[in-house]
């Protein structure tokens, strides 16, 4: 049996999770990502909550790869290798550009991208804008008026 | 970063390959509220709030295909520290969306957990 100590960076984006998980404090995101989905609008609208130690990783640099690598992976069969948990990290963001960064890896393109109604399907809006009274939270859409969020 | 290369790991008496820590660790897990306000997690990048009940969760590292393990619970709400199963639906190797039911069978918005083991992309 050899036992070998280095100094090296991980190649696997997991394990630059594990190791940014240990060293990085995680960041709440003061943004929610609003968005409905044209393909079922009789659902509410939905909410994404940036995950805080996602937001720390993309906040420090040098643990996520290219938000490319994620969107070459959406047309890989289910089963065959991909291609984002190998690639080099990328340098840190700003938190305006990381949240664009999760729109890109977790919202569909047909939402982000590709829609061409008439109406506003998707807000990025402070917390603050968010219900807090979740009674008719099944009711939720997006207020197409500027100054509210849902 | 050090980095310890061994291929098995023994305590004296019993000794198992390092492929089994590997590959048997949780390779994900989340507890989170409805809103993520309260919030832990791992390799999740993001929880989306579906609707009432229903909360789906993005992994960062994304799981090798969709064969893999979730385990959910959450607290019924009833205040007797009593933890019900959660439910999964709407799997792919990206993203998973968690449920949760009360009791009395009603979709519920209580913190939820989940662990997912299985083999990553």
């Amino acid at each position: 049996m050899t036992v070998k100590s280095q100094q090296v960076a991980p190649q696997h984006l997991w394990e630059r999770l594990l190791e940014a998980k240990s060293r990085l404090a995680p960041v709440q995101s003061k943004y929610r990502v609003l968005f409905e989905d044209p393909a079922t609008p009789d659902e509410p609208a939905k909410v994404l909550v940036p995950d805080p130690n996602f937001m720390a990783a993309a906040l420090a640099g040098n643990v996520l790869p290219p938000i490319e690598t994620y969107q070459r992976d959406r047309l890989v069969p289910d089963g065959e290798p991909k291609e984002h948990p190998y690639a080099e990290p990328i340098g840190a963001m700003s938190g305006e550009e990381a949240i664009e960064y999760l729109v890109m890896k977790d919202i569909d393109p047909s939402i982000w991208r590709d829609y061409q109604g008439n109406r506003c399907i998707m807000k990025i809006v402070p917390v603050e804008l968010i219900p807090s009274d979740r009674s008719f939270r099944n009711a939720w859409k997006i207020n197409q008026e500027m100054e509210m969020a849902a | 970063m050090s980095t310890l290369n061994v291929s098995n790991i023994t305590d004296g008496t019993t000794t198992v390959g390092t492929s089994y820590v590997v590959n048997g660790s949780a390779k994900a897990w989340s507890w989170h509220s409805h809103d993520g306000t309260d919030y832990n997690s791992f390799n999740v990048s993001s929880v989306t709030d579906v609707s009432t009940g229903l909360t789906r969760l993005a992994w960062t590292n994304s799981f090798s295909s969709i064969s893999y393990a979730c385990t959910g619970a959450h607290d019924d709400g009833t205040g007797n520290d009593e933890s019900r199963m959660a439910g999964f639906h709407s799997k792919s190797s990206t993203v998973v969306t968690e449920y949760i039911y009360t009791s009395s069978g009603s979709v519920s918005d209580q913190p939820r957990s989940g662990v997912f083991h299985g083999d990553l992309a």
